[in-house]
């Protein structure tokens, strides 16, 4: 008969294993406090010497910051700039992104559904520097030609970008918590004589709210983040915009296009990183909200 | 009166034959059970009265069931007014993850937009006896009530439409001894108002509670009669083995 105890040996593997798993765990919160740290400490340098303002940075909207007669370091305009690109393409990818999610989990038949889904998938798979051409190439003759304005490298085509960018992952990640409500919430809906659309509106989207707001935030993270399209489509113009035929420049581009000019060390440099701390405060304070909406809503309907 | 009337009905899932040549005649303000071991076809039955089984693409349905004198299968017919006619409860209680009011409100916010709900929700609630534990809670979500105030909730939130028939898919296969007992005294009293007819795998709730029943084998009505002749002195010799306990 075998013993019944089991020696150390037999145990090794099951340790190892154990703490494999615990050092995956640990080292994300290492990397994002990794990256914290560096990042912060490149600015670091600004704080002690005297002549930064923060309300400066925060509030004005010139940027100019490697002049030497009196540089300015005002972000408001992109901020102003990041803003008005991210705000009109989420007006346009919340409405198309949870629209598809809609139609691919409640109204599509299987083999289209699945057809769509590898196309979707698809669309997210594109590198952002090839929208970026795309904005540069197809959007900007055709927003000029269409609205007349001067150039077509502006909020509009930006925004257009971003909202392509973001509406496949609205649509996956919401199709995906639309599916995992449990289908007798639609029994109990369709029993009682509700229509497809009661069904969507009444039953779904409240019991999917959770996943549906993840996915909204997660295709504004991508927006808010996204560098490289913004880059090449929104006109690298440093004011803040009066409409959407304006020509912006966000808080990423800024980052991407300076940052190889700027000297190491340098006040411009130490800017720019300051300039990556306030994306990052940006999107963790989106992301935080998310989490605080997301369990609000947990608890509540529990 | 026959609420319900089937002749020569067949269902098919894809290629399983579910439903064979089955023809019955159920009362109207009277409790009738459909018993049978499981796979039957007598859940099946049930939920081929609301349609609820057609929303599987694989189904195919020959034969007719008139519901009030209507042909449900004709195409002039409205499933939203079917449905709303015909109310079902289900097998593991399903309120709505919303509030408890508004889950009885659930049925006239979609069906008649601008009833007065207020009056139709403590009604309906009062009904199934639920509105003295929840009277002061209404809005808290319908998901934190135990089971069988849920299952109750179910049942009352059909009320407000005022439906001909609800039909109960096993209403007490989750609910424990106690519980099951206070369900079916409160079917016995809605008996008096709608036409009930309940699937169940006990049978003894169905002798309890019905007071006609059909014995269902292998996707065929084997049996029917009322309740106390069946149980005491059934004429098929697989009626009797079944509630004899010797298969099923």
């Amino acid at each position: 008969m075998k013993p019944l105890r089991r020696s150390i040996f037999d145990r090794l593997p099951e340790i190892l294993i154990e703490g494999v798993i615990r050092l995956c765990g640990v080292s994300a919160i290492l990397l994002v406090f990794g990256i914290f740290f560096f990042v912060f400490r490149e600015a670091y340098g600004l704080l002690p010497g005297g002549d930064f303002r923060l309300g400066h940075f925060l509030f004005d909207t010139h940027w100019n910051p490697a002049s030497q007669s009196g540089p300015a370091y005002g972000t408001l305009a992109l901020l102003a700039g990041t803003a008005s690109v991210t705000l009109l393409s989420m007006a346009i990818a919340i409405p198309f992104g949870l629209g598809s999610a809609i139609y691919l989990s409640e109204f599509c038949v299987p083999y289209r559904r699945e057809t769509l889904k590898v196309v979707i998938e698809i669309l997210a798979a594109i590198p952002s520097v090839v929208w970026g051409f795309i904005g540069l190439m197809v959007m900007n003759p055709l927003i000029i030609a269409v609205t007349g304005a001067p150039i077509g490298l502006n909020i509009l085509n930006g925004g257009l970008l971003l909202a392509l960018m973001s509406i496949p992952i609205i649509a996956s990640l919401g199709e995906d918590a639309l599916k995992a409500v449990p289908d007798s919430y639609r029994e109990a809906g369709l029993a009682l004589g509700a229509s497809r659309w009661q069904l969507v509106y009444r039953v779904l989207l409240p019991a999917a709210r959770p996943g549906l707001l993840a996915a909204v935030l997660l295709g504004l993270g991508r927006a808010v983040g996204e560098t490289m399209a913004v880059l090449m489509a929104t006109g690298h113009s440093v004011h803040v915009p009066t409409s959407v035929l304006d020509s912006v420049r966000t808080l990423t581009a800024t980052i991407a296009a300076e940052l190889g000019e700027a000297s190491v060390g340098s006040h411009h440099y130490q800017l720019l990183f300051l300039v990556g701390i306030y994306l990052l405060a940006i999107t963790s304070a989106f992301n935080l909200a998310a989490d605080f909406l997301v369990r609000g809503r947990r608890r509540s309907s529990r | 009166m026959n609420c319900i009337e089937v002749d020569g009905l067949s269902l098919w899932y894809g290629d399983f034959q579910a439903l064979r040549n089955v023809s019955v005649r159920i009362r109207e303000r009277q409790i009738t059970a459909l018993i049978g071991p499981s796979g039957c076809g007598k859940s099946t039955l049930l939920r081929t009265f609301n349609r609820i089984s057609q929303r599987d693409a694989s189904v195919r349905v020959e034969g007719s069931i008139r519901i009030l004198g209507e042909e449900i299968f004709s195409p002039e017919v409205s499933l939203i007014a079917l449905r709303r006619a015909v109310g079902m409860v289900f097998q593991r209680p399903n309120p709505l993850p919303i509030s408890i009011f508004e889950n009885v409100a659930f049925g006239l916010r979609i069906h008649e937009p601008d009833a007065a709900v207020e009056a139709a929700v403590e009604e309906a609630l009062t009904a199934v006896g639920l509105w003295e534990d929840l009277r002061f809670r209404l809005h808290s979500p319908a998901t934190e009530l135990a089971l069988e105030q849920q299952q109750r909730l179910c049942i009352a939130r059909l009320l407000p439409l005022k439906p001909e028939i609800i039909l109960l898919d096993e209403p007490c296969s989750a609910l424990d001894a106690k519980a099951t007992l206070a369900i079916e005294e409160l079917l016995g009293r809605l008996a008096a108002e709608y036409s009930i007819v309940i699937v169940t795998h006990s049978m003894a709730q169905a002798r309890r509670v019905s007071a006609e029943c059909f014995f269902m084998l292998l996707g065929e009505v084997v049996e029917h009669g009322p309740t106390e002749q069946l149980f005491t002195n059934p004429r098929d010799a697989r009626t009797g083995d079944y509630i004899a306990g010797r298969f099923g």
